[in-house]
Formats: C-alpha cells, sequence, structure tokens
C-alpha cells in the first residue's frame, strides 16, 4: 500500500517562507461599504 | 550531441510538471476526485475533466492513483509521459459478504464514531494544501479566490498560515460575497473530528444507515454505508454515504447532498423576511465529499473537501443562481516535528475582502496542486471579459 508520505522539512521551511504570488493578504481588512449578500459554504 | 538533445527531451518528458488524464476505461470517461500519491510524500487529485499534474520534481519514481469505486494503479513515472492517459476499471462492489457477517451498519456507524480518536492523527501536526472557490452567476464566472497554506492541528484547533493567495474581482451584479475561507473549510467540514450531524451518537436516532456493499480500497475492506433522515425535523437533512474501514472502522469517505423538500421548507419558512431593500438567497442544493487518508503510521487525516452549494438569490423581483464551489486539498502532512503558525487574517471579516485583488488574470497561471478545469479556466475568462468590459466603459 502507497501512502502519502512525510513532507520534506526542507521544502516546508521554503514554503513558509515565500509568498509565490504578488497577491497576498490585505493588511485592510475593511468591507468596502459595498456588501450587499454575504454567504458562506455550506456542509 | 545527439545524447544531450535525447536527455534534454527525456527531462522535459518526465521532468516538467506534466498534464495527464485519468478515465474510466468502460465509459472513457474522466473520473473526478482521483488522488494521485508520488512516492516522495506529496499528493494531488483530478479535477473534473479526469486532469492532473505531475510536479517539476526529481526525487519521484513512481505514484498510486486511488479512488473508492476504482482498482488502484501504480506506476512508475518513466512510463509515463506528457499527456497519457490512465485507464481505471471499476472496483466492484459485493453485497453478499455482509449480509452473511449479520452486522448492523447503524451498530458500525456508531463503533466508527467511538473510535475517531484511536484511528485518526491524534498528535500536533502540519497540513499543506491548496484551497480555490470559485463562483458562478447564471453560469458566468463572477469570482475566483485561491489560498496556498500551512495548517497546524494541536488535535484541538487548526490554525491556518496563508502562505499566498490571490482573488479576482468579484462581479456579481448583486454584489455576493463569499464569507469564509480555508480556516472556515477546515472547521466546518471535517465531520470525523468535528463529530457532525450524522457522526453524533446523540443525533444518530434521527436517521437510518443501510449496508450498499463491500469494496475493496488500497488492498484493504470497506464497507458503503447509506444514510437519509427519518425525522421531520428540518434541520436533520443530509443524506448519502459512508465508506468504512471493515476492520479499522475508520470513516475514509463521505459523500451527501441535502434533501430537496426540506431544503425547500426551509426557505419557504426565510421568505418571511424577504425585504425589498436586500437581496434574498436561498440554498437549492448541496452535494459535499470529504476524504480521509491513511497514513503509514497508520492514522487517518482529512485529505480533501469538495463542496458544491446552488443559491438562488431574489431581488427586485429577478432570480439569480449562483453556483458556488469549494475545493481544499492537503497535499502533504508533516508529523515529525511540525511547525507551529498562527491563522494571519481575521476570520470574522469576509475572506474576500481580505485576500488581495490579482488584476493582472493573464498572469493567473496554473497549479499543480489542484489543476484549473476547464470549467474554471472558463470562470476566469468570464471574469477577464467582465474586467475589460468595466475597463472600456
Amino acid at each position: 500500500m502507497t501512502n502519502l508520505d512525510e513532507f520534506k522539512v526542507e521544502e516546508l521551511e521554503q514554503r513558509l517562507e515565500m509568498a509565490k504570488w504578488s497577491a497576498s493578504l490585505s493588511g485592510s481588512n475593511s468591507d468596502g461599504g459595498t456588501v450587499t449578500g454575504t454567504v458562506k459554504v455550506e456542509f | 550531441m545527439k545524447n544531450l538533445a535525447f536527455l534534454c527531451c527525456f527531462l522535459f518528458t518526465h521532468l516538467a510538471a506534466s498534464q495527464n488524464y485519468i478515465y474510466d476505461s468502460q465509459t472513457k470517461a474522466p473520473i473526478e476526485a482521483v488522488n494521485i500519491y508520488f512516492d516522495n510524500g506529496l499528493g494531488v487529485i483530478t479535477n473534473e475533466d479526469g486532469l492532473y499534474e505531475i510536479p517539476d520534481q526529481r526525487n519521484i519514481d513512481s505514484f498510486t492513483v486511488s479512488h473508492l469505486s476504482y482498482k488502484d494503479k501504480t506506476l512508475a513515472l518513466i512510463d509515463i509521459k506528457v499527456g497519457d492517459t490512465i485507464y481505471l476499471t471499476n472496483s466492484p462492489i459485493v453485497l453478499d459478504e455482509i449480509v452473511l457477517q449479520n452486522v448492523s451498519p447503524k451498530d458500525s456507524v456508531l463503533k466508527a464514531i467511538k473510535k475517531i480518536d484511536e484511528n485518526y492523527i491524534n498528535i500536533p501536526h502540519n497540513t499543506f494544501g491548496f484551497f480555490r472557490q470559485s463562483l458562478q452567476e447564471q453560469d458566468k464566472g463572477v469570482e475566483m479566490i485561491e489560498v496556498e497554506f500551512i495548517g497546524y492541528n494541536d488535535n484541538k484547533k487548526v490554525s491556518t498560515e496563508i502562505i499566498s493567495a490571490r482573488r479576482t474581482e468579484n462581479y456579481s451584479k448583486l454584489g455576493l460575497k463569499t464569507h469564509g475561507g480555508v480556516a472556515a473549510i477546515f472547521n466546518n467540514g471535517d465531520f470525523v473530528r468535528n463529530r457532525a450531524h450524522f457522526l453524533d451518537i446523540d443525533k444518530l436516532d434521527a436517521y437510518a444507515f443501510k449496508f450498499e456493499g463491500q469494496i475493496t480500497y488500497q488492498g484493504m475492506q470497506f464497507y458503503k454505508i447509506s444514510f437519509y433522515p427519518i425525522v421531520d425535523d428540518v434541520e436533520v437533512l443530509r443524506k448519502g454515504d459512508l465508506y468504512l474501514d471493515t476492520k479499522s472502522l475508520a470513516i475514509a469517505e463521505i459523500r451527501y447532498t441535502y434533501d430537496k423538500d426540506k431544503l425547500a421548507d426551509i426557505s419557504k419558512e426565510s421568505e418571511k423576511g424577504i425585504s425589498t431593500k436586500k437581496p434574498f438567497y436561498r440554498l437549492k442544493d448541496v452535494n459535499n465529499l470529504i476524504r480521509y487518508k491513511q497514513l503509514p503510521s497508520g492514522k487517518w487525516d482529512l485529505i480533501y473537501i469538495e463542496a458544491y452549494n446552488l443559491r438562488e438569490g431574489i431581488f427586485k423581483g429577478k432570480s439569480y443562481y449562483y453556483h458556488l464551489r469549494a475545493k481544499l486539498i492537503i497535499n502533504s502532512i508533516k508529523t515529525k516535528k511540525p511547525t507551529k503558525v498562527r491563522t494571519n487574517y481575521n476570520l470574522t471579516k469576509d475572506f474576500s475582502q481580505i485576500v488581495k485583488k490579482f488584476d493582472n488574470l493573464d498572469r493567473w497561471d496554473d497549479n499543480y496542486r489542484l489543476s484549473l478545469s476547464n470549467n474554471e479556466k472558463q470562470i476566469l475568462r468570464d471574469i477577464k471579459s467582465q474586467q475589460e468590459n468595466t475597463k472600456s466603459n
């Protein structure tokens, strides 16, 4: 049986360090005043 | 020189991130949600086109493709060329053995719940994954969010640190935003750890359980048990299938939908609150998949969640249909010396407002961790077209 194996530590730490995309999290967290409806994923 | 050319060709064919497919051998149709486990510890999954990508990593020699309804296959990477299709054959479901064993499906589920602490990882660990959420309004793409994250699960709660995230502009005509995000998916979608709904011992009597058969998966035997609500309570509305390892009774997979009649009752009740000033949303359909994976230690852990919600938005007498899809894959798990991470965003805010916009959609590249499906590529094209329309106006 093949299993999902342990993750390589080096890659883990590298990924913690770097953000690959130019977009990331916003610092402002503004709600923008344009939200007329919010929904969440239903489980 | 000839040898060098051959070597370059070889490296490109076998080592570059390559797109490949998995199809059903009989129907020749693509198979969605097939897990692909590489021998270096990484895992990916096929999308609805049966597409998966082999990452550009030189430490992969072989991989196993695995799906509960099909026979596993292990292949050497050297035998796979870019664009190759792997065909899987159905795994037969056998009912006779269960009938002979005279096992009660409800008792099996009860025992499975009692064994959750024993069967699932109970030590702190990291998870590394990818999350995509897309929204279509009237079949037209209006928003996409992608997140790459590291999770830290200390067995009490899951923290998620987002490494990178991006979203498109939201072009929903009603301004519909999606609340929550990757942490919410973890917290709400891990039914086994949450002992949610039909896995809540106190609520088991509200459901009927029925053996559908026994199947062989990854060399183990699994019970397929269907469940459905048997009480009038409209909140008890989930129905679907559970897959249990016959030996440990670990729950490997859950697939369920909502009872449509009860959903209709709920939305009828909520219509009393309809306002003429704000859009009114009602849920029309839910179809979710939650999958767990056994690790080398023998313990199980969450590996994949796929959620589909159909909503109707009503505003000023007009109806809009919203298809919300969320996919969360755990590509790898680390149990040795896990790194503590903290959730680096405000969980109470609208997730789409927290993730920064990524306007250059031409540069929205595919990611092997969760390959974009044709439908998702179309969503991006729809959004780009609306972006261009907005700019030209």
